[in-house]
């Protein structure tokens, strides 16, 4: 029953899923309790995501890993920006608000901009390595790639090079990207489907 | 005399004739027609105007929809039709539509009204092909599954990434280090997660069987606990529990580049020798995979994402392209149900691509039908 239970439950809404996708006044009657009911269970999984978070750090403190002290920088970081930007919720004219949005503004988002900025060093690191024309494929990617990028720059004489590029992009490069779709597409429903039909339960934690 | 009476009945008539016609003609055709395939959220107004700009140089429409006060529209006349989409919100919202033409010398004419209301749909008929070609799938699912139940033999093409599985596993026992596997930075929702999941089971299996250390960063709440359970039951399976930690799957952060910090400060600090990036990406592939090869890990990645497979392709040792990524589990599994949906899928994408070509050289011929009817969306 414990594996039969999930499975019945998948099949049903997986149904109640199809139909509301192939009728449009079922899905304009009952769209929105369904969409109610995955905000609900998101913001029930936030407390378990929270709790896993605390479970993964407190362990790694108190078994004294190497590396707590990132673990209390997590902690740290954790209830000071929780405590004040609750604070500053319900008290919007405070200094705890101010604290909140200096807290967001000029730490949280250079971070998460510093993070983002180093996808440029990494996006030439992976380059190079793909680049180097050890076998005729890896040539050719370089060949294709210079091209694309002098296309992508192309005035006077070299507008021959954007020229190229339109071909490669809208040619071959839109040829393998639809078969890839393709390819993604059918092996979404085909995994649907064995989801629905219950064929594969990996997810639910065991074939059996 | 009487001959003569009737002439000139007749030559009035021939005279008068022309000037009824024109009387009768209308300065505008109009229709309020429902959309078709909606739940009767919005109904369709469709203006094709007679008569020549200079004539009648605009048209005042009065909408009166449901309990709303009735709006004035202008419509400038340009000689062409016009489509006007009103929104009635619901079903069974009456709708109403006033035509007045604006003459020349500024008089108003009036055209006459156009009224319905507005009906919702039991059926959309535009993923009705989806729908058909849903049940020709399940159907070839059954057959091939039946098939493989019965022992025959199903000839499975070979997929590097995933034969490279065990070996990635192996290097990382014997050089003692751990293994990462990153599930994707989506949402269950997503197909590819629920893709990578599957996938997650054999190899904690084999991890669990090796005894390596092993670890899931998630991103995603809900994904944790599915992969926490999945973890154990591994574990379980293979004899192992005893070395199962809740800890193993855990959350690591909520926010896309967040996450990509966090688990590139655990790379680097833990320098896993096998790191599988399998799932959904977005920007932070390519920060995941390149922190994975910094440290010497053999990278094993997969997605269906096309903006990051290039990404993948370019900085990971091996690459699940877009379907290999949902062959994955039933290709380890070698379980005969799935690997009869495996051959039901490339069943139905070779007929897909029979029907492509078969297409093309139609339309080479000029003719439309195969297109039309088969391959044409219908929105």
């Amino acid at each position: 029953m414990k594996r039969q239970l999930p499975v019945i439950i998948t099949f049903i809404f997986a149904v109640i899923g199809i139909i509301l996708q192939l009728s449009p006044v079922m899905q304009d009657k009952f769209i929105d309790p369904v969409n109610s009911w995955i905000a609900s269970i998101s913001s029930f999984a936030v407390i378990i995501g929270l709790a896993s978070l605390v479970r993964h750090h407190t362990t790694k403190i108190r078994r004294k890993h190497k590396d707590q002290f990132f673990s209390f920088v997590t902690f740290t970081a954790l209830v000071v920006m929780a405590t004040v930007s609750i604070v500053g919720y319900y008290h919007p004219g405070s200094i705890w608000k101010v604290f909140a949005d200096n807290l967001y503004r000029h730490i949280m988002v250079p971070l998460n901009a510093t993070m983002f900025a180093l996808l440029a060093f990494y996006i030439s690191s992976a380059a190079y390595r793909a680049f180097r024309a050890r076998t005729w494929l890896a040539g050719t990617l370089l060949v294709s790639g210079f091209i694309v990028m002098l296309g992508r720059v192309a005035f006077g004489p070299l507008m021959i090079a954007a020229e190229i590029t339109n071909w490669l992009m809208l040619i071959p490069n839109t040829a393998a990207m639809r078969g890839i779709m393709i390819g993604v597409g059918l092996g979404m429903v085909a995994t649907a489907i064995k989801i629905m039909l219950g064929i594969e339960r990996s997810y639910l934690g065991g074939g059996e | 005399m009487k001959t003569k009476k009737i002439m000139i009945i007749l030559w009035a008539l021939l005279f008068c004739l022309p000037v009824a016609a024109e009387e009768r003609a209308p300065l505008a055709n109009f229709e309020l027609k429902d959309t078709p395939n909606n739940a009767g959220e919005q109904v369709e107004f469709l203006f094709v105007p007679a008569a020549s700009p200079e004539e009648v140089p605009e048209f005042l429409l009065h909408i009166a929809i449901g309990d709303e006060p009735v709006k004035e529209r202008r419509l400038v006349n340009a000689g062409k039709e016009i489509f006007l989409p009103l929104i009635t919100g619901e079903a069974g919202v009456p709708v109403e539509v006033r035509v007045e033409a604006v003459m020349d010398d500024g008089s108003l004419k009036n055209l006459g009204t156009s009224s319905l209301v507005s009906r919702g749909e039991w059926l959309n008929m535009n993923s009705m092909k989806a729908f058909i070609l849903g049940l020709l799938f399940i159907a070839l699912i059954i057959f091939y599954v039946g098939r493989a139940k019965k022992g025959k033999d199903l000839f499975i093409r070979k997929i590097p990434g995933l034969e490279a599985i065990d070996d990635a596993l192996g290097r990382a026992t014997e050089m003692g280090r751990p293994v990462f596997y990153v599930p994707g930075t989506s949402s269950m929702a997503d197909v590819a997660t629920l893709a990578s999941l599957n996938i997650l089971r054999p190899v904690a299996r084999q991890v669990a069987k090796y005894e390596t250390p092993f670890s899931v960063p998630v991103k995603d709440p809900i994904v944790v606990s599915v992969a926490q359970d999945v973890v154990k039951e591994a574990y379980m399976a293979a004899g192992r529990p005893d070395l199962y930690d809740d800890g193993i799957a855990y959350l690591a952060s909520m926010g896309q580049f967040d996450y990509s910090g966090a688990v590139s400060g655990s790379m680097m600090r833990e320098k896993p020798a096998t790191v599988f990036l399998l799932g959904m990406f977005y920007a932070e592939s390519l920060i995941l995979a390149e922190t994975a090869n910094s440290v010497g890990a053999i990278q094993i990645a997969g997605t269906d994402a096309s903006s990051q497979l290039p990404f993948f392709i370019a900085a990971c040792d091996y690459t699940l392209i877009g379907e290999e990524l949902y062959a994955a589990s039933a290709y380890m599994s070698r379980e005969p149900l799935l690997l009869g949906t495996l051959k039901a899928q490339d069943i139905l994408k070779g007929l897909l691509l029979l029907l492509f070509v078969t297409a093309i050289i139609f339309q080479l011929f000029g003719i439309d039908f195969v297109m039309d009817t088969f391959l044409k969306p219908e929105w």
